[in-house]
């Protein structure tokens, strides 16, 4: 019984299923009002309740959770999907208020003016003895060893990145570093900084709701909790020795050899699709994959302009619109590439390794 | 979000506010004071320093009271007591001269206050003066270079003067102030005479209690002491601290740099290098031999060599884990585990040796020294490294010599194809203590596949050795010589075979025998082997059949070599040997691995057009050669086409200092991830790696199984792990002397020689002495010899040895020494006595004609009128024609070889106590006892002795007659 559950785990933890699961889920809930109830919050915490007591049965899984260093992370994970679960009890309840023709529940509870102190210097005074005193007791009870000098000769296999870069070198594995290291972050960054531009939605100011900015708060969420949160959880949990995948409860073997031989989209369209030689010629022989990415970043935002996504142009004009429609191509890429790869090997769009350029 | 009840006008309720407060504020100051007072103040070293401090003072407060005991009791008691009582009338003499006292003591005051202030004067003045020297120099030279003003310069000098004045005024005031204060002092002095000399009586009787009463005291401490140690207060100045010795010039590698060691052991080993607590548990034991380490009279103080560049482990750590203490044992593992939570640390590229291998650290200080005192193990180690010749196939630098194995140029003279199979197969079936490894039929090659192969694999090398082996005719024994099986048992038993050779199994198995007793093979089974016509001819000249081998020349004659030829061959082999019959050769398997190792330097179809154009002949021969390549059996001999071959195994220079992820622990999980463990368990088991792995059959392992006991593989391993990169300088490494060079180099060919077969050479070897009953009879001591033969004489002698015992039954064989080595050894026999090649040479014509009598008187000859009262020393040594009446194997050497042999200043020695250098010796004492004299005069006597002496020999030109 034991072993059929982690046997089902396990199989729902390979990459390919839990980015789906992780993907479809969180859109279900996105969309769901059952998901965001208080009884449903508690029916999520039962949850994560029974599967951490059946899950730290297993040495394997209590070897990575119990970690010292992975300890944060865990914990850092569930305040995650409480808060998140808190903004959107929240929202969905403003949202009701809203629909029988009343105020959000933040428009009754604003006061004019308080006091610095206490109001203000109080509580954060406490806060700060209560985080001295955690802290304190966090550190002596996980310790963290001043352990020996770090010998190059026995660097650590998985080596990791800190935790909140997991997601980012979770992006290496598919993109090479000059894409997933500089350009997606940047996207990132450059994405955060667009949002008081491109967002002419005067409306969720000052109050939690999700029926007014559907789009805003799916597209971020979905970034930040299924592109980031887990790929975080994945690279903790789910990413061994050799940087292979391994089931939460499948024992860390060193010596686990995964078969990847992965093709590039030109030996897919030459070779196996049309049965000869790749060109001699790296603009040729790339061509369909240029052709690809090309068609990708200035085709689609036409058509998503034209077809789904035509009163989302229209409201912001195509400059905000194209700008949008680009961070949200570009977000998506991520996932379509991991899929690419879990499903066809798939190394490289574009491969010209004379100049170093791969997509 | 508000919070219920909030007051109005804020947005919290205050009092409650209040209330999370003071809890909140508790539990931190709570985590506060876990933190200060659980986790940092009761640190293990903490609580180990304090624990060894009340241990001291338990050990101190028991010494007291001894002594306190002693003091109160007898002579010592009745001693205090007069004194005391002579305090008392001193004390009243003193008494009685009080004013007298006080007055003097109130002229000191003044006297020592008028010293004060002219000292202070005396130094102001000289102060002064001395700083405007420096200034008047410098305008001296200023003015002399043309610049500034010669009247300036007038005014200056004389200033200096003035100052120069005062400067030894006040120095005459000091003088006479010094003076007067020392006058009165003295006169206190003389008025407590006689009160402090009492006192300092008292003082003395007294001394070994107020030194332990001191040290009672300061281990005490006091209030001071306590709130220094207190917690939160002793980041201070606590005296409970870490302790440490920084060893700059002995470095840690750790990786692409070094760093010097700190280390900080003695933190928590508080005993370690004081005397008294041998007895004590750990962490507090003193170290077992503070005569050789750690202590200021030992030649490895800890100031200047510290714990780590011996015992290994993170130097800097004060954490049982984190100090990678490594357990012994699996028992020991187990006891760390539960009492110090102990486990591996991974990074840190030095673990702590565990104390069987502890000796593997001398090596990297002390690598010239063959046998190095106080290292058996290493010394096993390493003689076991060399003797089996596990060097030829794994390369060390520095170590080079003739191969271990015997030359198989003459294979085929010696012995025949069927027992070459069986021997090549399982050596150990024949000689269960041969040093010829296995390398068929093991843990990697024992499924029915891999034994079919190895038939056809041994048949091969089989092959190849006939075929390039050389037919030589054999010395055959002479016709009509007849071998007495009995007198040939006796003779290899005596004259000395046993030195090098085994003949049969040992009782107690190979543990009980030490590897220079297996440095020749074991005896038996001869006759499956080889001839005895063979046998016959090797023992009469062995380097007839190879220049090269190591057996020396026993002098045998025709009619002794005939009997233990007889003897040997009549010797069977281990049972069982041969009885099975060998099995056909599969002809099919072997044109498959003859195709496969084609293939290794052609394509498959090459590979098959070169098979069908080779007779199987060819084939085996290719196979051979192959193979033979692949298991390196040219390693220990010497095989025709192999001259040239590269050794196969890997280098082993620096094995100790291999990082541990380089060694393959393959899918064994329960070895401990252990350079030391990975080197014992491969030692066992040499194919073990390969358990559970699916690999083709050239991808095997191949080194081969060794014949060794657990001790050795232990010593094997400690010589192994003693191969480290480590950089000495100079400033710590030993440094040999002319002397110890000499003996360095000399052992060396005694090693490769197996002298120590049959020699004790200082405190190593001399196994033969276990096969003869009588200790006099086993081959002498040599470590005198330096000290005790002339060179030349030396010399002649291991270019052919003669007889100088006559009653040892044990040879000294010939070895052929070239000159070089003859060489080597006089100078090591020098070096290890510490004496020069040159000697004081006693010229006869210098010896009086008295001191001749009286060492004639001494020496007794018979018929003389003296000779009842003489030392009789003819009735054991013969003196050229006189001979003793005993049977010769109760005689000592010829004494007429004295002049010859010995050297002048050595005979007294040998005779003030003859035990003291070769213990066992049947030389009686004859002048001293220990340290007292047994005659009147006996330095004398023993130049007297030794005079006359010297005039025994050749011509007795010399005489008191004359």
């Amino acid at each position: 019984m034991t072993e059929t559950i982690e046997a089902i785990i396990n199989w729902l933890a390979r990459p390919s299923i839990y980015v789906t699961v992780a993907t479809v889920l969180s859109f279900v809930m996105f969309f769901n009002r059952v998901f965001w109830t208080k009884r449903a919050g508690l029916v999520g915490l039962l949850l994560v309740i029974v599967f951490f007591a059946f899950s730290l049965r297993n040495d394997n899984f209590r070897g990575i959770v119990t970690y010292p260093d992975n300890v944060p992370i865990i914990s850092m994970l569930i305040i995650v999907f409480f808060f998140t679960w808190l903004s959107m009890f929240q929202a969905y309840r403003n949202d009701a208020r809203i629909q029988a023709g009343g105020r959000p529940v933040e428009a009754d509870e604003t006061h004019d003016k308080v006091f610095t102190w206490p109001d203000l210097v109080y509580p954060e005074f406490i806060a700060a003895i209560l985080c001295t005193a955690i802290l304190v007791v966090w550190a002596l009870g996980l310790p963290a060893p001043l352990e020996e000098p770090a010998n190059p000769n026995v660097t650590p296999n998985p080596s990791k990145a800190p935790w909140y870069f997991l997601g980012l070198q979770e992006m290496l594995v598919y993109y090479d570093p000059w894409l997933a290291g500089v350009v997606f972050p940047g996207f990132i960054i450059i994405g955060l900084m667009a949002i008081p531009y491109v967002d002419l939605n005067p409306k969720g100011n000052g109050y939690y709701t999700f029926a007014e900015r559907k789009f805003a708060v799916s597209f971020f969420l979905y970034g930040f909790i299924v592109l980031w949160c887990a790929l975080i959880i994945l690279g903790t949990i789910l990413r061994g020795p050799n940087w292979n995948f391994f089931g939460p409860y499948e024992q860390w073997d060193v010596h686990k050899l995964e078969a990847l031989v992965n093709v590039n989209l030109s030996e897919f369209f030459w070779v196996k699709a049309l049965n000869q030689g790749l060109p001699a010629n790296w603009l040729l022989r790339e061509l369909p994959g240029i052709v690809l990415v090309v068609a990708y970043l200035l085709i689609l935002p036409k058509l998503l302009a034209q077809t789904i996504m035509k009163k989302m142009y229209e409201q912001l004009g195509a400059a905000r619109f194209y700008l949008v429609a680009f961070l949200l191509i570009c977000t998506v890429a991520l996932p379509i590439k991991m899929y690419l790869r879990w499903l066809f090997n798939l190394k490289y769009i574009v491969a010209i390794p004379e100049f170093f350029f791969n997509i | 979000m508000k919070p219920k009840k909030a007051q109005p006008d804020h947005a919290y309720n205050i009092p409650r506010l209040n209330k999370i407060f003071f809890w909140s504020s508790l539990a931190a100051l709570l985590s506060i004071v876990w933190w200060v007072v659980d986790v940092d103040y009761d640190k293990p070293w903490k609580r180990y320093q304090r624990e060894f401090r009340s241990l001291s003072m338990e050990k101190v407060r028991a010494q007291l009271e001894r002594e306190q005991n002693r003091l109160a009791r007898g002579r010592r008691k009745q001693q205090l007591e007069e004194l005391h009582a002579q305090l008392t009338t001193a004390q009243d003499g003193l008494r009685q001269r009080r004013i007298e006292q006080e007055e003097a003591r109130a002229r000191f005051g003044d006297a020592e206050k008028r010293y004060y202030v002219a000292d202070q004067a005396n130094r102001f003045a000289r102060a002064v003066y001395d700083a405007y020297r420096y200034e008047f120099e410098t305008l001296r030279e200023h003015v002399e270079e043309g610049h500034g003003d010669h009247a300036q310069l007038e005014q200056a000098e004389e200033r200096l003067h003035e100052l120069d004045l005062e400067r030894q005024e006040t120095l005459v005031e000091f003088q006479e102030a010094t003076a007067e204060r020392d006058a009165v002092q003295a006169e206190l002095a003389a008025l407590t005479a006689a009160v402090d000399e009492v006192e300092s009586g008292i003082a003395t009787l007294e001394a070994e209690k107020t030194r332990l009463e001191g040290q009672l005291e300061s281990l005490e401490g006091g209030v001071v002491t306590t709130v220094r140690n207190s917690p939160m207060l002793d980041f201070i100045s606590p005296n409970i601290k870490i302790q440490q010795v920084v060893v700059e010039d002995l470095r840690f590698d750790v990786n692409f740099q070094t760093i010097p060691r700190v280390d900080r052991c003695h933190t928590c080993h508080q005993g370690i290098d004081k005397e008294g607590w041998e007895e004590a548990e750990q962490p507090f034991r003193s170290h077992p031999n503070l005569d050789l380490f750690l202590t200021s009279r030992s030649p490895h103080p800890i100031e200047d060599f510290g714990c780590s560049v011996c015992h290994s482990g993170w130097d800097r750590s004060v954490d049982f884990k984190y100090a990678a203490h490594y357990p012994r044992n699996a028992e020991q593992r187990e006891e760390w585990e539960q009492k110090y939570e102990w486990e591996t640390i991974h990074k840190w590229d030095h673990p702590m040796l565990p104390v069987q291998y502890a000796q593997a650290s001398c090596y990297k200080c002390h690598k010239d020294e063959v046998y190095l005192a106080g290292a058996p193990t290493l010394n096993m180690g390493r003689e076991t490294f060399e003797r089996v010749g596990c060097w030829g196939c794994h390369k060390v630098e520095g170590k080079i010599g003739p191969k271990v194995g015997p030359s198989l140029r003459v294979l085929a003279s010696k012995s025949d194809r069927d027992w070459v199979r069986r021997w090549v197969e399982d050596p150990w079936s024949f000689r269960p203590t041969t040093a010829m490894p296995r390398f068929f039929n093991l843990s990697n090659t024992s499924d029915e596949r891999s034994l079919a192969r190895n038939d056809v694999e041994v048949a091969a090398i089989t092959e190849y050795l006939f075929a390039r082996s050389e037919r030589r005719s054999v010395q055959r024994m002479p016709h009509g010589l007849r071998g007495d099986a009995l007198n040939g048992e006796q003779l290899v038993n005596a004259v000395g075979c046993k030195g090098c050779h085994l003949v049969g199994t040992p009782e107690g198995g190979l543990d009980s025998i030490t590897t220079r007793q297996r440095f020749g093979p074991n005896l038996i089974g001869l006759s499956e082997k080889t001839t005895s016509d063979w046998v016959y001819s090797w023992i009469r000249n062995p380097k007839h059949w190879n220049p090269d081998t190591r057996m020396p020349n026993l002098r045998l004659s025709a009619q002794e070599a005939a009997d233990i030829t007889t003897y040997l061959m009549g010797l069977a082999p281990a049972e069982g040997f041969g009885s099975e019959a060998l099995p056909d050769l599969n002809p099919q398997l072997r044109d498959e691995v003859t195709l496969e190792y084609l293939q290794n330097s052609m394509s498959r179809r090459v590979a098959e057009e070169t098979i069908a154009t080779m007779s199987n002949y060819d084939k085996m021969l290719f196979l051979g050669e192959k193979l033979i390549g692949r298991y390196g059996c040219y390693a220990c001999h010497d095989i025709p086409g192999f001259e040239t071959a590269e050794p196969i195994g890997v280098e082993l220079t620096t094995e100790g200092s291999k990082i541990i992820t380089r060694f393959d622990f393959g899918l064994i999980h329960d070895v401990p991830h252990t350079r030391w463990d990975w080197i014992e368990t491969k030692l066992h088991d040499p194919r073990i790696w390969d358990r559970g792995k699916v690999k083709d059959p050239q991808e095997k392992l191949r080194m081969p199984e060794f014949n060794l006991s657990d001790e050795q593989i232990t010593a094997v391993t400690t010589f192994v792990l003693s191969l480290v990169k480590d950089e000495i300088p100079a400033t710590k490494r030993k440094m040999y002397d002319a002397h110890e060079q000499a003996r360095n180099e000399g052992m060396r060919l005694v090693s490769n020689n197996n002298c120590m077969g049959c020699h004790q050479l200082m405190d190593f070897g001399g196994d033969f002495a276990q096969y003869v009953e009588d200790p006099s009879k086993a081959p002498p001591l040599i470590t005198p010899t330096g000290a005790k033969v002339q060179p030349e004489w030396l010399i002649e002698f291991l270019h052919a040895p003669t007889t100088i015992r006559p009653w040892l039954e044990v040879r000294m064989p010939s070895f052929h020494f070239e000159r070089e080595q003859i060489t080597t050894l006089v100078s090591m026999f020098q070096g290890i006595s510490r004496v020069d090649e040159r000697y004081p040479f006693l010229d006869r014509a210098s010896i009086t004609p008295a001191s001749l009598r009286r060492g004639r008187a001494l020496f007794g000859q018979k018929g003389t009128s003296n000779y009842a009262t003489s030392l009789k020393c003819n009735s054991c040594h013969p003196s050229g024609n006189v001979l003793p009446e005993s049977p010769p194997t109760q005689w000592g050497p010829d004494l007429n070889m004295a002049r010859e042999r010995l050297r002048p200043e050595w005979v007294p020695d040998w005779l003030r106590n003859p035990q003291a250098i070769q213990p066992g010796t049947r030389m009686p004492n004859f002048f001293y006892d220990e340290d007292t004299p047994l005659v009147e005069n006996p330095e004398q006597d023993l130049i007297d002795l030794r005079n006359f002496l010297w005039s025994l020999g050749d011509s007795g030109q010399v005489s008191s007659r004359r």
